[in-house]
């Protein structure tokens, strides 16, 4: 099934040679209900074999980027540092403070590095040294009698 | 005595506007934007020491001392820089003026780089030797199949290299879902 990735953006920038295109100044990517806000997105190109055609194999957003991913299951909202989409594996990798939160029974989680996979619409979590990971999980006490 | 003062500096100003040379400065601006040639249907090709490097073909043509206006025209450029990613660019308009190396498009301009690179505007200043195009006005087409949207184009042909303003962008992504 394809779909259309938007991107409107203040400055486009080009390199074939490198095979990269930058877009900074308010980025905005939309990709059915996907969303992407940051103020830099590179787009890494590769040629796809057998013709001049060139395909997007990766897209890294830095600066204030925030995010919403809707997965058939899952609905999230976060941000980070960097984000990292790989439209091959469909998978968002959120890299400094990140934050994910899941909107459907309001999960939130905070981690170094969080993983997203589109298809699966799971979230995975890596902590670091002196920054753990943090799971907060809004718990309904039972009613008092 | 102030009278005859009056009188003669009359004399001298008359006497020096006369040979002020007014029909002259009046007539070589006349003859420098003289057509000096006009070709109906034109079709040139241009050789180099290797093979065919241009085509030019258009409605009609005007030749002045200073410059070359076609009209509906069509610009075919061989790529005979060494490296090889692109075969041909072509640059289309309903005017395009020629002053030595630089062209200048305006009206329905298309710019084609073989088939990955196709770009429409109304206005767009190229260059044959850098192989520089460059506007001020919106544009949009396809950058390798992806369409793409913007203003104030700046594309280097020799270092493949493009930037522009204002950008919409789209992506055709394949989704397993």
């Amino acid at each position: 099934q394809t779909q259309q990735l938007i991107i409107d953006a203040q400055n486009f920038e080009a390199n074939d040679k490198k095979g990269i295109s930058t877009f900074t100044g308010n980025v905005k990517i939309q990709m059915g209900k996907d969303r992407l806000n940051a103020q830099k997105v590179d787009i890494y190109f590769v040629t796809k074999k057998g013709s001049t055609g060139k395909v997007p194999s990766k897209y890294i957003a830095t600066g204030k980027v925030d995010f919403e991913i809707v997965t058939d299951v899952k609905h999230y909202a976060g941000k980070g540092d960097k984000v990292i989409y790989s439209p091959i594996k469909q998978e968002y990798t959120i890299l400094g403070n990140g934050f994910l939160q899941e909107k459907n029974d309001d999960k939130k989680i905070y981690g170094e590095k969080i993983y997203v996979n589109q298809l699966s619409g799971e979230a995975k979590v890596n902590g670091s040294g002196n920054k753990p990971v943090r799971f907060i999980i809004n718990i309904e006490r039972g009613s008092q009698k | 005595m102030d009278i005859k003062f009056f009188n003669y500096s009359l004399l001298l100003l008359a006497v020096g506007a006369y040979f002020i040379p007014v029909d002259n400065v009046a007539k070589n601006s006349d003859i420098k934007d003289i057509p000096l040639v006009i070709f109906e249907k034109p079709l040139m090709y241009t050789l180099n020491d290797k093979n065919l490097s241009r085509v030019v073909d258009a409605s009609h043509a005007v030749r002045y001392k200073s410059r070359d206006e076609m009209y509906d025209a069509n610009i075919l450029l061989k790529n005979n820089l060494e490296e090889k990613d692109y075969k041909v660019e072509t640059l289309k308009a309903q005017v395009i003026i020629k002053k030595g190396d630089d062209l200048t498009l305006r009206k329905d301009v298309k710019y084609n780089r073989d088939d990955f690179i196709n770009l429409n505007t109304d206005a767009l200043d190229y260059n044959i030797i850098t192989k520089v195009a460059k506007n001020s006005v919106p544009y949009d087409g396809y950058y390798y199949n992806n369409t793409i949207k913007g203003t104030n184009l700046y594309l280097d042909g020799t270092k493949n290299y493009m930037k522009s303003n204002k950008v919409h962008f789209e992506v055709e992504v394949k989704n397993k879902k």
